[in-house]
């Protein structure tokens, strides 16, 4: 088994978010070079597909982000443990073993609360949240893990 | 597939070693401005690829004053733009929230705040030095 290291699964949920704006502006510019006609659109795709892939980008990028932070919690438990519990179990249980402090469980939570809502329901309309404010909270979470495992 | 940035010129493993050299004077010139303020510092270091140069390990600056922590983590020896020799960045720690973007210019390593909207331009960058980083570290401090 593989030894995993805490800050290499902190800058890879860092390395997501810079992903999220690197293409957030190269979207932005060729929605902007379509306007002035200085691009033009590739076949089978319309205006309305790269506005609706800049509107859900961000979320879109949460996703990732959260599946990044999940999989480090996974790779984690299993080390100790062969069972595969559910998301917020295992936020709570890799909480109480590593002595996470509970308003910091708690804004994790809030990550995977807003990923499941973009996942299941499709929809954030009235709760957004960043995707720096969701790479914060995950990143603070991981900073209570050990530096290896 | 990789991207490919500003060709080097000259040998890679030249290119390299010098890159870590540079990176390392900028550490010890952090390392020795904070060592008498409440700044603690303590390196580690960290897995980098560049198509041009490799793989290899580049020195990370963890720095601790009270409960504030940041990090100043090379990013790129090579970028899209050919006169930048390298970039690194601060980060306010454990969050990896943006702080300031260091480049090396002319051997002259610049910061400037981040922000991706308002791309950094050498007219808002400062030049590193003791007086500057101090500077930025106390209104972080006082700020926090």
């Amino acid at each position: 088994m593989t030894t995993e290291n805490r800050n290499n699964s902190l800058r890879r949920i860092k390395s997501i978010e810079k992903e999220f704006l690197a293409i957030q502006v190269a979207m932005k510019k060729f929605m902007r070079d379509l306007e002035n006609a200085a691009a033009q659109l590739p076949p089978l795709l319309q205006r309305s597909d790269f506005h609706q892939a800049l509107e859900r980008l961000e979320g879109t990028y949460i996703i990732r982000l959260f599946a990044e932070f999940e999989a480090t919690l996974r790779s984690l438990w299993a080390k100790t443990k062969s069972t595969v519990p559910p998301t917020r179990s295992l936020l709570e249980a890799v909480s109480a073993k590593c002595r996470i402090d509970v308003e910091v469980l708690r804004d994790a939570q809030a990550v995977r609360e807003y990923r499941n809502g973009l996942v299941h329901d499709r929809s954030s309309k009235g709760n957004e949240l960043a995707i720096s404010r969701a790479r914060a909270n995950l990143c603070r979470y991981l900073s209570f893990l050990p530096l290896t495992w | 597939m990789k991207l490919k940035s500003a060709a080097p010129v000259g040998d890679p493993e030249q290119i390299r070693k010098e890159w870590l050299d540079r990176l390392d004077r900028l550490l010890t010139d952090i390392e020795q401005w904070t060592s008498d303020t409440d700044w603690v510092t303590r390196r580690i270091d960290k897995p980098m690829e560049e198509s041009p140069i490799g793989e290899y390990r580049a020195p990370v600056l963890l720095m601790q004053n009270g409960i504030i922590r940041l990090m100043l983590e090379p990013t790129a020896r090579f970028t899209v733009t050919p006169d930048i020799e390298g970039v690194a960045e601060f980060y306010r720690m454990p969050a990896y929230d943006d702080m300031l973007v260091l480049f090396l210019k002319r051997g002259e390593w610049r910061m400037v705040s981040k922000d991706v909207d308002s791309p950094s331009s050498d007219k808002s960058a400062l030049r590193v030095t003791k007086k500057n980083l101090l500077n930025v570290l106390e209104k972080l401090s006082r700020d926090h």
